[in-house]
């Protein structure tokens, strides 16, 4: 798909019609700039709004549905003077041949010191090859069907997307999974192999249930307890999906209410510092993960530290040996094969075969040989002596994470205690309203910890089920083969498992392979995206088995929990083009990719390593930047990204509307880089 | 004492639910569990334990190349460094079966009581903080290492 051109009408801060056109030569990037409030992500929502009919980005975590956005021009409204206005965007897109031009119509009103707006109209003409165009549809759904054959709606949070929020994608708790799972699936389209393989489970289930019925003795316990297992994943996945709706939801209603009682002045600060705290909790709870993940891998190291004496005692005595020449033979069979294999001694003295000599070198390889085990011997002695070097470094690191920890859960208690405080306040604050809204947030985020845990408890025994259920199968195979049992409905059951083991291998081994891939690719971006100083500690990323992002350090350690916001976001990145690579399968994708914000965090090098690097990735590369992300560093970036780049500005007028300009790339350093200064 | 990787390791039956609990809930894999606890009874000098109620639990390919060291260098030891005493990895992981199962025990009393659960006489970990529970295993094996040092001490003085 390639985006030709956005126009907008009174839509946003944009008054009146104007237009940004993309239709310059591919590869191409185009500049979208303007200072805050001047309206980036205002044609960012024109776009999601013009090709989706949607109003709300994924960016807008704390605005809920339920809250009201208004999209149409508020200037052109209030000079309406309660008139009706009419608001619309228009998105041109060409796809293989065709050209596509949807427009979507919005009518809005002014009543007392409120606006009401409304969607009213919505078409698409379609032009082909050959320059004939259709009569424009008008239906609603199969508009967005042809939409949706051109560009998948479920895919465009990956495509079309906020630099600075995207970082969200490295916080390691169940909304980030299930981000991540989400893309994975919607992007690789795997939704008609997992129809498939739950068709053939309801199959194979019904066909136990029969068979169960014609069975006896061991093979009928054994199909109980299989379908028993069966039921118990059944109903296990259910639990997990009105636990996660109830979580959600839960979500949700915490939004809306912090978003309530963000609308109530008196308590401002007090929310703004208890955001700060809680973004500070995560923090220290994702640092405290990832310790406690390196205790765990240190509880065999700390428990051979308990055969210390004994390691002493066996290097010294290896050693002894070792220095008394009695290991390693190794070296001394290599001597003898190669005095055999040149029958000839190092002494120049020949080894015929049948020779005296040729007699007492295979009774010494014979002698040798038979004591054989000292070969093994020797690795002991080089292990025993690594062991020994570790162990006292082992308890320093143990002591030190452990040291680290509890000085964690002291930071995390106070955090809670100061959090405590602050809702006691917001509960005595003169405003009902706070008062209420706090209580049931606080209610919330009780329910909220109980949920996560309460979903961990529901996945470990979804992990045991499964086990349970390998273990049963192999047991019924074997009594089945003891039995004889093979009669149809056991051949239909037999095959239906087997299709169903099948297709599920096939999905398994499928995601797995894509999870390796993406980390693959993932890596290969970080390591071009990277600043030095990066690259120097961060070695790969890895896409967890629960879909959780991690990235390991040199010693391919989780060092997720250490990497700076700035890294978090050049992490996201990478994942990101990495998924879209993967999905589209080639290594320069044709969909364009939108961003907004996409330096806010990333220092020098990371900026200019990533202009350089998306255009070779990306035929349609557009960028929503702000005054801080276009110094003449990144301009020069551009310049040199081997591509056309067009140059949007977005110009404050006095009515506080935004007006678009294109400015001709040779004017861009003296009007936008030094804003005149030079003259 | 080629680390044969297809060797069946078996535990008690009456600590199944300790080892599911205690890589479900800590992460934690049965061979490092079973390391553990033939650790402890190595160190607290425990006589071997013969299982009564056997269970298959894991394969020796996930004991680790590490792990197969201290097992050979502890029997070698045992044995007057004579190598014909770890020759055969079977007749090792079933020596140390017996050591592990006597460490079990110990295992379980070293950890302060709240973090063990008892159902129907059966022994499991408790992880709801699995930070905490973590920490509380690794200081039962800090202790066990600092008595270690100071009976040793008290031995040669």
């Amino acid at each position: 798909m390639i985006l030709r051109k956005i126009c907008v009408e009174n839509f946003r801060q944009f008054k009146g019609k104007q237009e940004i056109s993309f239709d310059h030569q591919l590869p191409g990037i185009t500049i979208v700039y303007g200072e805050n409030g001047r309206g980036k992500t205002g044609i960012f929502r024109a776009l999601i709004f013009g090709l989706f009919g949607e109003k709300y980005l994924a960016q807008d975590g704390k605005i809920d549905v339920e809250d009201n956005i208004n999209l149409i021009n508020i200037q052109a409204l209030e000079q309406a003077n309660g008139q009706p206005v009419i608001a619309s965007v228009s998105i041109i897109i060409s796809n293989k041949n065709n050209t596509y031009e949807i427009t979507r119509r919005l009518r809005g009103v002014k009543h007392g010191n409120g606006f009401t707006e409304e969607v009213f109209g919505i078409s698409l003409t379609c032009t082909d090859g050959r320059g004939n165009t259709k009569p424009p549809l008008k239906d609603r759904n199969e508009i967005n069907e042809i939409i949706g054959n051109v560009f998948d709606p479920k895919v465009k949070d990956y495509f079309f997307f906020d630099g600075e929020k995207i970082e969200r994608l490295t916080r390691a708790n169940t909304e980030q999974k299930k981000t991540v799972a989400q893309g994975i699936k919607n992007l690789l389209n795997i939704n008609a192999l997992e129809n498939a393989r739950r068709g053939m489970e309801i199959l194979r289930d019904n066909l136990n249930k029969q068979t169960n019925v014609k069975s006896r003795g061991n093979l009928q316990k054994i199909l109980a307890a299989v379908n028993d297992n069966a039921n118990n994943i059944v109903t296990n996945k259910k639990k997990y999906d009105e636990k996660r709706n109830e979580y959600d939801f839960a979500i949700k209603e915490k939004k809306r209410l912090d978003n309530e009682l963000e609308k109530i002045d008196a308590i401002k600060s007090t929310l703004t510092k208890r955001r700060e705290l809680m973004g500070q909790e995560a923090n220290i709870v994702e640092r405290q993960n990832a310790r406690v993940g390196l205790l765990q891998g240190k509880v065999s190291e700390v428990a051979s530290a308990l055969l210390e004496d004994a390691f002493k005692r066996v290097y010294s005595s290896l050693s002894a040996k070792k220095d008394a020449g009695e290991i390693p033979v190794q070296s001394k069979l290599d001597l003898i094969n190669k005095i055999l294999s040149d029958n000839k001694c190092i002494c120049g003295t020949y080894v015929n075969k049948g020779s005296p000599e040729y007699t007492k070198i295979m009774a010494w390889k014979t002698e040798i040989k038979d004591s054989g085990l000292k070969d093994e011997a020797i690795n002991i002695w080089s292990d025993l002596k690594t062991h020994l070097r570790i162990i006292p470094m082992t308890r320093e690191e143990v002591a030190r994470l452990i040291g680290e920890y509890d000085k964690d859960v002291l930071a995390i208690n106070n955090i809670h205690s100061l959090l405590k405080t602050i809702s006691e306040n917001i509960n005595d604050s003169a405003e009902e309203a706070a008062r209420l809204y706090n209580q049931s947030r606080e209610k919330i985020n009780k329910d909220l910890g109980k949920y996560e845990d309460q979903l961990n408890n529901i996945e470990i025994n979804a992990q045991q089920y499964e086990l349970t259920k390998t273990d049963l199968a192999r047991q019924k195979e074997k009594i089945i083969q003891e039995e004889g049992v093979k009669d149809e409905l056991e051949a239909a059951t037999m095959l239906a498992t087997d299709t169903y083991e099948a297709l599920d291998a096939i999905y398994h081994s499928f995601t797995d392979n894509m999870k390796q891939l993406l980390g693959q690719f993932s890596t290969k971006i970080m390591r071009r995206l990277l600043d030095e100083e990066g690259r120097r500690s961060l070695n790969r990323i890895v896409v967890k088995e629960d879909y959780s992002l991690q990235v390991n350090n040199l010693r391919d350690e989780p060092f997720l929990a250490n990497i700076s916001a700035g890294q978090r976001q050049i992490v996201s990145l990478c994942f990101i083009t990495a998924l879209a690579q993967v999905a589209t399968g080639k290594d320069r994708f044709e969909i364009p990719l939108f961003m907004d914000t996409p330096f806010g965090r990333l220092s020098g090098e990371h900026r200019q390593n990533l202009i350089k690097f998306i255009p070779e990735i990306c035929q349609q590369w557009i960028t929503m930047v702000t005054d801080t992300e276009l110094t003449e560093k990144e301009w020069s970036s551009y310049q040199n990204a081997s591509c056309q780049c067009a140059f949007y500005k977005l110009c404050s007028q006095k009515d506080g509307t935004t007006l678009i300009r294109l400015i001709p790339p040779d004017e861009v350093t003296e009007e936008i880089i030094y804003k005149g200064d030079k003259l | 004492m080629i680390m044969n990787s297809e060797i069946r390791v078996r535990i008690s039956k009456e600590y199944t639910q300790v080892y599911d609990s205690v890589r479900k809930g800590l992460n934690i894999e049965a061979h490092v569990l079973f390391f553990v606890c033939f650790c402890f009874a190595v160190s607290k000098r425990l006589e071997p334990i013969e299982i009564q109620n056997r269970e298959d639990k894991f394969w020796s390919r996930t004991i680790a190349p590490q792990e197969w060291t201290a097992i050979y260098t502890f029997f070698l030891d045992k044995n007057n460094m004579n190598l014909k005493a770890i020759e055969d990895d079977e007749v090792v992981i079933r020596q140390a079966e017996r050591y592990a199962n006597a460490g079990m025990k110990l295992f379980l009393d070293e950890l302060p009581k709240d973090f063990i659960r008892t159902i129907d006489e059966k022994q499991s970990i408790v992880a709801s903080d699995k930070g905490e529970t973590i920490k509380a295993l690794l200081f039962a094996l800090i202790s066990a290492n600092y008595e270690q040092e100071n009976r040793d001490e008290d031995f040669t003085s």
